[in-house]
Order: C-alpha cells, then sequence, then structure tokens
C-alpha cells in the first residue's frame, strides 16, 4: 500500500510539474532584447534560402518525384537494420533455472528487412493494393545447428475507398483503441509490447468494411482466428462504433466468434474507449474491455489447476502531455483483472518449479505472460528529439509485485537515409516477481538502420 | 445683390458650426465601426490571398528546418487543403517519417497519425509541426479572424513597401497566440509578415512570406508560396516552408478529413 501511495505521489508531482512546463520554460527564457529584434528587424527573412547547402534536391528533382508518385508506378519503402544484442542472462529465475528450460545467447546478431510495396491502377485512386514483408537472419542456431531466420508476411492486401465507404481484403494490421502502451480492445490482431509497440507490425487476414457518415464511422470486421501459420478455421467477427467530437471522441467495440474446437465458447469482448483534449496539449483516454470467459490457468497452493471461468474486465487510463516540439510524455495505469494476485503468482512459480523438477514437460512455462503475472501496472514514457538529430525514448513499466523493466532508446540520424540506434535494457525484481523472473535482465542493443 | 448673398452664406455657415458639431458627435461611434470594419476587411482580403487560392488544392510542399543558419533537416510533404478547417498534411520525406499524417478534422480538431505503430493521437493546435518553428496552426490553418479581432493601428513601410499594420487579439486563451501583429500591403492585400506573442505579451516568432516569382507549378498568381518563420526568442532558428507545386481543383470526399480515415490510407 506504501508503495502504491510512493508511485502515486511521484505522479501527482510529476503531472503537475510537467502540466506547468510550458509556463516555466517560458518564464525561464529571457525576454529578446530590443537588439536582437532590431538584429532580426534588419535582415532579409529570405536570406536564408540563398544559402541552402549543395545537395538538397531542385524544385525540379522533387516534381519528378512527385510524378514518380502517381498510378502506375510501384511505391517502394524498405527498411535494413542490423544489430548486435549483448545480454545478462538471468539464470536464477525460477521459469527457466540455469538456463536450461528455454536456452538463450548472450550474444547475437540479428539482420532484419522490411519492404513495402503498394500501387493504385485508377487515377481516382479508389482501388490500391500493397504488400508488407519482413524477414529476419539471426547468429541463434536451430537444434539441427542452422542459423535461426524467420520470413513473415505482415500485409497483403487490396482496399477500396468510395463515397463514405471503405473495404479491405486481405491481411492487413488495424488497431483497435485509444491508449498508447496498452490495449485491451486491440484483439483482433497480435497484441504489442507496451514499452515498445512499434516492434509488432504483424496483422491479420481479414475482410473489412466501413461506413462513414459525418461525425459517425461503423467498422465490420470478419477474420478467422488467430494462428502464425494459417492453420485455424473457426470464423471471428468485430464491430466498432466510433463517434469523433470536436474535443473528444468515443468508440464502442463487440468481437466475437465461433466455438473452439474443444465446444468452449469464444470469450466474446464488449469494450469501449475514448480521448478528449482536456487542456492545450494534454490528451486523456481510456479503454476497458469486459470478457466473457477466463481460459487462463490459475493453480492452487498444491499446484494443482484452478479453473476460474469467469468474466472479467481489463481497462486502462492514460494522459499524454505534449511539452513542445516532440517532448512527450506518457503516462498509464493498466488494470488486469486476469492477471494474478500475490497468493495466484506465488502458485504459479511453486507449480512451475514442480513440473520443471520433474522433467516430463515444461509447457507451464509458456504461461508466463509479461503484464500478465500482475493485476496492476504503471507505464510511464517519455519521448524526445534533440537538435533534430537525436531521438531520445525512455520507458518505465512498473508492476504492483515492486519489480520493474527500464527501456533507453537513444537514435542519431546520420543523415536522411541512416540511423544509428542504442537501445538498454534492464529487468529487476525478486525471484517471486514478474520481472524478476525475466529471462534476461541486462541487454545492450547496438544498431545501423538503412532506410529507403 | 452679391455683397447679400455673400453675407447670408457667411451667416448661414456660422449658424451650422454647432449643427455640424453636434452631428459629427453622433457620428463617433460609427466612425469607430467603420475603422474595425476596415480592419476587417483588411484581414479578410489579406487570408483570402492564401486560403482562397489553396481551397481544394493538393500541394506539395518542402520543409526546411535551419539551426544555427545550416540546414538541420529537410521533409517534403503533401498537403490536401479542402479549407481552413480540413487540412492532411502527409510527410513523403525522409524515409523515416513517411507516412505521418498531420490532420485538422474541424476547428481546433488536430490529429497526429504515426505509420510505425498504426494509431492516430490527439494532439494541440500550438504543437511544432515536426519539432519546427511553426506549430500546427501557422501552417494548416491560415485563416486568422475566426480566432482574433483586427484592430487597425496605421500604416507603415515594410520591405520599401507600403503596408496597413494590424493588430489582432486573441478573441479567448484556448488559441495559440495572444496577439499578433500583421503586416499587409496596401495595393494588393498581399501578406507580408506576421509577429505572434505569447500571453505574457512576448515575441514570440515571425513570419515572413512572399510570392516567388515566377510563380509555382500550378498556383495562382501573387499567392504567398514561401514562408520563414523565424524564432525571436533564440537567434539562427528558423524554418522555411516552400510550396514546390500546387494543384488546384482537387476534389476531395468528406472523409478525407476524418480520424477514422488516417489508418485505412
Amino acid at each position: 500500500m506504501k508503495y502504491w501511495l510512493r508511485v502515486a505521489l511521484v505522479m501527482g508531482v510529476m503531472h503537475m510539474t510537467l502540466g506547468n512546463a510550458d509556463v516555466l520554460a517560458e518564464s525561464a527564457q529571457e525576454s529578446p532584447t530590443p537588439g536582437a529584434q532590431r538584429a532580426l528587424d534588419n535582415e532579409d527573412p529570405f536570406a536564408v534560402l540563398d544559402g541552402a547547402k549543395a545537395g538538397n534536391k531542385t524544385a525540379t528533382d522533387r516534381t519528378v518525384d512527385v510524378e514518380r508518385e502517381k498510378t502506375g508506378h510501384i511505391k517502394t519503402e524498405g527498411s535494413v537494420y542490423l544489430r548486435n544484442i549483448q545480454s545478462d542472462l538471468n539464470e536464477d529465475l525460477r521459469i527457466n533455472p540455469g538456463n536450461r528450460v528455454r536456452p538463450l545467447e548472450e550474444s547475437r546478431n540479428v539482420l532484419e528487412t522490411r519492404l513495402t510495396l503498394s500501387d493504385s491502377h485508377d487515377e481516382a485512386r479508389q482501388w490500391r493494393w500493397l504488400f508488407k514483408g519482413f524477414g529476419s537472419l539471426t547468429s541463434e542456431r536451430e537444434p539441427d545447428g542452422s542459423l535461426r531466420q524467420e520470413m513473415r508476411m505482415d500485409e497483403l492486401f487490396v482496399d477500396w475507398k468510395g463515397e463514405g465507404w471503405f473495404a479491405n481484403l486481405g491481411k492487413r494490421r488495424i488497431n483497435w483503441g485509444h491508449a498508447q502502451g496498452f490495449n485491451p480492445v486491440n484483439v483482433v490482431v497480435p497484441p504489442r509490447d507496451p514499452l515498445d509497440p512499434s516492434r509488432e507490425t504483424e496483422g491479420q487476414p481479414m475482410l473489412w468494411a466501413s461506413r462513414v457518415t459525418g461525425p459517425w464511422s461503423m467498422d465490420l470486421v470478419l477474420t478467422r482466428n488467430y494462428d502464425r501459420a494459417y492453420l485455424r478455421d473457426q470464423n471471428r467477427w468485430g464491430l466498432k462504433w466510433n463517434f469523433a467530437g470536436r474535443k473528444s471522441d468515443y468508440a464502442l467495440y463487440y468481437f466475437d466468434g465461433e466455438r473452439y474446437r474443444d465446444g468452449r465458447d469464444h470469450e466474446r469482448m464488449l469494450g469501449g474507449s475514448f480521448s478528449a483534449d482536456i487542456y492545450p496539449g494534454i490528451t486523456l483516454y481510456s479503454e476497458a474491455a469486459r470478457f466473457e470467459h477466463n481460459y487462463r490457468h490459475y493453480y492452487n497452493a498444491s499446484g494443482a489447476l484452478l479453473p476460474k471461468d469467469d468474466p472479467y474486465w481489463q481497462a486502462v487510463i492514460g494522459t499524454g502531455l505534449n511539452l513542445g516540439g516532440r517532448r512527450q510524455v506518457t503516462l498509464e495505469y493498466y488494470s488486469n483483472a486476469q492477471g494474478y494476485t500475490p497468493a495466484e503468482r506465488a502458485n504459479y512459480f511453486l507449480a512451475a518449479e514442480t513440473q520443471i523438477a520433474g522433467g516430463a514437460s515444461t509447457s507451464i512455462v509458456d504461461e508466463f505472460r509479461v503484464t500478465g503475472m500482475n493485476r496492476g501496472y504503471v507505464l510511464v514514457g517519455y519521448q524526445d528529439e534533440i537538435r533534430e538529430r537525436y531521438t531520445l525514448d525512455l520507458s518505465a513499466l512498473l508492476p504492483r509485485d515492486r519489480s520493474y523493466s527500464l527501456r533507453l532508446q537513444g537514435k542519431y540520424a546520420a543523415s536522411d537515409y541512416y540511423e544509428l540506434r542504442l537501445v538498454l535494457l534492464h529487468n529487476q525484481g525478486s525471484r517471486d516477481s514478474e520481472f524478476g523472473n525475466s529471462p534476461v535482465s541486462n541487454a545492450v542493443e547496438l544498431g545501423l538502420s538503412v532506410g529507403f | 445683390m452679391q455683397q447679400k448673398r455673400c453675407t447670408k452664406r457667411r451667416g448661414w455657415g456660422i449658424r451650422a458650426v454647432p449643427l455640424i458639431g453636434m452631428l459629427l458627435m453622433a457620428f463617433v461611434p460609427l466612425a469607430g465601426l467603420a475603422e474595425e470594419i476596415t480592419a476587417l476587411q483588411i484581414l479578410d482580403r489579406a487570408d483570402d490571398q492564401w486560403d482562397l487560392n489553396l481551397r481544394n488544392a493538393t500541394v506539395e510542399l518542402e520543409f526546411l528546418v535551419y539551426r544555427e543558419n545550416a540546414l538541420r533537416k529537410t521533409y517534403r510533404m503533401t498537403l490536401k487543403y479542402q479549407d481552413t478547417d480540413h487540412v492532411l498534411a502527409e510527410t513523403t520525406f525522409p524515409p523515416r517519417n513517411e507516412g505521418e499524417k498531420m490532420l485538422q478534422a474541424g476547428r481546433k480538431n488536430y490529429w497526429l497519425f504515426l505509420p510505425n505503430i498504426n494509431r492516430a493521437v490527439r494532439i494541440s493546435e500550438s504543437n511544432s509541426l515536426s519539432n519546427s518553428d511553426f506549430s500546427n496552426t501557422d501552417l494548416l490553418s491560415p485563416r486568422l479572424s475566426k480566432e482574433y479581432t483586427p484592430k487597425l493601428l496605421g500604416s507603415e513601410k515594410l520591405r520599401d513597401e507600403d503596408t496597413y499594420k494590424l493588430e489582432l487579439s486573441a478573441r479567448d486563451e484556448s488559441t495559440a497566440y495572444a496577439r499578433i501583429i500583421y503586416w499587409v500591403r496596401k495595393t494588393d492585400y498581399f501578406p507580408l509578415r506576421r509577429d505572434f506573442y505569447t500571453f505574457s505579451q512576448q515575441l514570440l516568432k515571425r513570419l515572413d512570406m512572399k510570392a516567388s516569382s515566377p510563380a509555382v507549378a500550378g498556383a495562382p498568381h501573387g499567392m504567398p508560396d514561401t514562408f520563414v518563420m523565424s524564432s525571436v526568442l533564440e537567434r539562427d532558428k528558423k524554418t522555411v516552408v516552400r510550396y514546390v507545386k500546387v494543384t488546384p481543383g482537387t476534389g476531395f470526399p468528406p472523409e478525407t478529413f476524418r480520424e477514422s480515415a488516417l489508418m485505412k490510407r
């Protein structure tokens, strides 16, 4: 309780400080001296254009680029990302003792490529197709000794837009909800990592139809249950209803589907979300979802399965504070009623140790879920761009069990096409906590990204 | 006879003085009103040069961020401009920002779409546009008469041109700037300069505008197409917006300017 009081106090102080940041910054700045203003009065404001450095494209070059983006020319975007990751493995954790159950390597190199191709085939640009592919090759070895690699088609679809109508057929990523880190209502596509939401880019095969009338919009989604091998065949469907006002907007969601093959009903989600501009530079948002069934495994003190098939809620409330430019602070609180209570978490670890010691099966390890081992989480994020070339992204995830995960990402744009990245990750907590059982305690990632 | 007429006229004139004085006093408030209307007309005509020429147009523009008088960053954007309240700006260069969209979906209703997380987030009108010296409202919403009350301060020479000098006061505190001083060329109501002041009455930044000669491809003659925003508080910080190509008469379906369309395309 005291811990949560401290967190609330720190957040309150941060909120007050940041909310007044513009005022503080303004008062801290010196008034422009009459000399400074006179100098500005005397200079030719357009002289800066004459001194534009060589190497910039001329207006003619740019017009050619614009022409190239017209129909009949495939638009290409892509990136290559080469990175080296050095990790301190956490060998003391209860679900992977001695790094034996899920062996990891301390150092690995990863090469990732992403490619997007798209084109429209009519002058009105009503029809479009798009392909987005992902491929990776790592220095880690498979059990057969080959290098681990992955080729994935993130998106492949055809879409059409008409007067107030929109339709899509194919694999595509759509994100439901308003929150930045945690998205309980985002159930159509694979979920994202709240510490690095940009990592998950894979979509879901779907038929998506949308109708927009004034401030109202209605989206209908027909899809199949998610599986990386696309072998599942149960139908799923979803409906989103949205109202967009000037200062706030609201959405309701419904997602349901056919029964599972073993006869269980689909979880069925009913949710809502909103975002509102509450003050210049401050946005408040919230999401809540109610799931009809809970098929997660819980354990009793003796390690036996304890079914708990009750409806449950997941909800998030957060705020985004813009402090000028690209400087942004995000605060979120996530409540997950599907998560474990302290007793349930302790029982889970005991059950996992028992199963691992038995050696017959280690499937219980797969039930360890980041942002699912607790019932409450605080996410704090800070983003900034410094001197137009440096980007800083700091995020912290604080579960109720007093463990934590910190992630710091710095980017340096060497040119318009090349970017260097440094990512530091630190996980800490007791042996009974969520991040205390993270397979990696520290990681340093250094990478070079090339965009074209 | 001639003498008599003259005398009579003088007598009538003397008697008329108090009457004229009373009439003048009666019309003093109307004269003030006439000045206000004139200031509003000047403001509207100046904003027409920018806003009306852009209506239903697609604009390819470049965005040059200068720091310490050196070009630090170049963006390219496509602007879909329906009217002063409905504008969509999409970044097309550099590759790492490609696909970012800035939407004004109505008065003071701004959205930013980030393609790397495939998500649209609400932003404020006073947020900086791509970390430049422009705020969202500076570029996306050029018409000022909805947010500010104009007052004619007089005439002034600016860059050797005769100009009207207007003072614009914010109608309420939700507006991005407390006060704007606006210089408008007398001959054709071309907007030459805007000085932006904070609510603490500090001069924050200055926007200078000009029309290229010859005009940018597709742009009507006399339309402002080059904009230089200079920071006053920090010297040698400038951002230039330069139109490269204007395609007028582009019809946009209404859903183009809806937040829900950002994720679709």
